[in-house]
């Protein structure tokens, strides 16, 4: 997908608003990283996991990903 | 006798239903994901289950009767104020969001589409559309006692038992591992503590007999004489004869110490329980897996073996992983090493269903 934004909380409220169910997989209840997801902005994981303040560029590519883990 | 059980294990949801040979699992859903709890109304036949997943949380699904799956809304948190200290009785800071579904109940006869939800890190939510939506309960969720709340087995307070008064559906009891046992008598709008009576066995005298401290495993209520409960505590089985205002400890044999009970539907002083050796030793005596039944109030217990592994046994029946049936005729156990049991006896004798299936965390007559 697509989008744009200063910071990846900007972007991702874009990419959210066109699928809200989708926040509720990435992000908690106050709007925190989920604590096995991962947002990695080119190539390198955001450090701001709560208010995802971390900035992209316009060519950024941004990751999430799930961090396996459990049996 | 109900005709089908709900098993929510470690990897997925399972239905078990009775053939002419006997118990067998008949579906599979959700295979892979871990479903913490599922729920049957029997109001009007839908079926819940709520999801624990390692990376996306907490999820809710509800299948209409006759209906497929889908998911519907989560419980979540309001917005946490900024600047607010809110720390649980390990001095930890609470984390509001829906970290587990403990319990999911339907909110009485007179109360149609209505269910009650209780959640890690503590809170309370209702649903009056069949969880569409949802309302925490703020005057639970504020009250300055829940700050005494702390975590026993998992690191954080949860509500895992929801007794709806058969009475008054308005009046609502729960029990909080570990923060005792909460009531309210006007539909959740105000609430009082009600474990007094509980205490432990160890520890420093302010502590063991403080009512938010306290932890109840499990808590249910005689829906044939509903003034009398019953709970399985972490330091051992506790009953109360008068609506929960007061709770003597109970000794059983051979061990007092569990998870799981569950009352007759018609007989209030008739009661199961899945002993294990103790808080520090999670086993069976001896490696036999019995179930313990009272028929005299908990004055004396037996030991129903039949059907049970007797060697090298060590199943743990977690709270939620032993259910009776509206008959008290039909038990059903599930534990924490895959094995699943039917009674139809009232546990005097039980049939092996599976031995093969993830970890149990709940069964359901459905």
């Amino acid at each position: 997908m697509e989008g744009s934004g200063e910071t990846v909380y900007e972007l991702l409220e874009i990419v959210f608003a066109k699928n809200s169910r989708l926040q509720t997989y990435v992000l908690d209840d106050q709007g925190g990283v989920r604590k096995h997801m991962r947002i990695l902005v080119d190539g390198l994981a955001i450090k701001d996991l709560e208010k995802l303040s971390d900035p992209v560029r316009k060519d950024s590519e941004v990751w999430i990903m799930q961090a396996l883990s459990g049996g | 006798m109900a005709g089908k059980i709900l098993v929510s294990t470690r990897k997925g949801l399972f239905e078990i239903g009775r053939t002419r040979a006997g118990w067998a699992i008949m579906d599979a859903h959700f295979l892979g994901d871990t479903i913490s709890l599922a729920l049957h109304d029997p109001r009007d036949g839908t079926d819940y289950a709520a999801f624990h997943h390692g990376h996306f949380g907490v999820k809710l699904h509800r299948r209409l009767k006759g209906k497929k799956w889908v998911e519907v809304t989560t419980p979540k948190y309001p917005e946490k104020p900024e600047g607010l200290v809110d720390l649980d009785g390990w001095g930890k800071p609470v984390k509001w969001t829906t970290q587990m579904i403990w319990a999911l109940e339907p909110a009485g006869p007179d109360k149609p589409n209505t269910i009650w939800c209780g959640t890690m890190p503590g809170g309370l939510f209702r649903s009056s559309d069949r969880g569409d939506t949802w309302e925490l309960m703020e005057s639970l969720w504020r009250h300055s006692d829940r700050n005494k709340w702390l975590g026993g087995g998992a690191d954080i307070p949860g509500i895992h038992s929801i007794c709806v008064d058969p009475r008054n559906s308005n009046t609502v009891r729960l029990a909080v591992s570990c923060g005792g046992v909460w009531v309210t008598h006007d539909n959740g709008l105000t609430w009082a503590q009600s474990a007094h009576g509980m205490k432990f066995t160890q520890g420093p005298a302010s502590e063991k007999e403080s009512p938010d401290g306290q932890d109840p495993h499990m808590m249910v209520q005689s829906p044939s004489d509903p003034k009398k409960f019953w709970v399985q505590h972490h330091a051992g089985i506790f009953k109360s004869i008068n609506n929960g205002e007061k709770w003597t400890r109970v000794n059983a044999k051979p061990s007092s110490f569990g998870f799981g009970v569950v009352v007759h539907p018609k007989d209030a002083d008739t009661a199961w329980f899945v002993p294990g050796i103790k808080d520090e030793l999670r086993i069976p005596v001896d490696g036999e897996l019995v179930v313990i039944r009272t028929r005299d109030g908990g004055k004396t217990f037996k030991s129903l073996k039949k059907g049970l592994p007797q060697k090298h046994a060590y199943d743990i029946v977690f709270r939620h992983g032993l259910a009776v049936d509206e008959t008290g005729d039909c038990l059903v156990m599930g534990s924490s090493t895959g094995n699943l049991w039917v009674s139809e006896n009232q546990g005097d004798s039980w049939q092996q269903v599976s031995n093969t299936l993830p970890q149990i965390y709940a069964v359901r007559w459905a």
